[in-house]
């Protein structure tokens, strides 16, 4: 039992180290599209595949145990909710909004990618 | 549910991530036959082959999300009333009592734990 507990624990580590490995590129695309948000008119499109990806990275994040990435992940997937709805150009506050939690967003993800350097906290 | 042992779990889900995680948490330490499937479509097809005792769909997917693929589901003969859990990230209650509408007989919330995501299936199961 012991051992088979090991082996799921091994596996679920190789995944989360797999996750990980994967992450700089999807936060690099979130990124590119987070800037067609932020400065280039208002696209149903991309804010529909920026939310889908978010909400990704909310899910698998918190699954691997990244909980602060998942929550940054998961805010700023809320942050979309109302323009979507809308289906117009972010605001101001929505501007500010989505500036921030991207930037929790990258910390988060730099922690991860830290940990895994061998770097501390 | 509980007279009937629970087996054969189809599950849909896209996200390739999720579905590694769900292979582990449901065949590794749940003991699920398991059938994946990576889209709503896909699992219409694969459903009357496989005859799964419990079919698990992630809401959010693209094409054909959770609830469309739940109404296609139902619709296909013998499936009518499968039981269907959807899989979802945190929602508002009025979206959760939505789904229940529906019919599926239980909500589980991403993030899932993979140590535990089987034993709650199995409460569940056993709760009805």
């Amino acid at each position: 039992m012991t051992d088979k507990k090991s082996a799921i624990g091994r596996t679920l580590q190789g995944l989360g180290d797999k996750f990980s490995q994967r992450l700089p590129v999807r936060l690099e695309q979130i990124e590119k599209d987070f800037s067609l948000l932020l400065e280039a008119p208002w696209d149903r499109e991309v804010a529909l595949r920026t939310h889908m990806e978010l909400h990704k990275l909310s899910g698998t994040g918190g699954s691997f145990g990244f909980r602060r990435l998942s929550n940054a992940a998961h805010q700023c997937e809320e942050y979309l909710v109302t323009p979507m709805k809308h289906d117009r150009a972010l605001t101001a506050k929505q501007k500010k909004e989505l500036y921030d939690c991207l930037a929790e967003l990258r910390a988060a993800s730099a922690q991860i990618l830290n940990k895994r350097h061998g770097a501390p906290d | 549910m509980a007279d009937k042992p629970l087996k054969k779990i189809l599950y849909v889900e896209d996200d390739p991530d999720i579905q590694e995680i769900a292979r582990l948490a449901l065949v590794d330490v749940g003991g699920f036959e398991v059938r994946i499937c990576s889209f709503g479509r896909e699992a219409l097809d694969a459903a009357p082959e496989f005859k799964p005792d419990l079919v698990i769909l992630d809401v959010m997917m693209p094409d054909m999300d959770g609830i469309s693929t739940f109404k296609a589901l139902r619709l296909l003969e013998g499936f009518a009333a499968t039981p269907v859990i959807f899989l979802t990230a945190k929602v508002q209650p009025k979206e959760t009592r939505q789904y229940f509408k529906l019919g599926v007989m239980d909500v589980i919330f991403k993030p899932f734990d993979p140590l535990t995501l089987a034993d709650s299936i199995k409460k569940i199961w056993e709760a009805h």
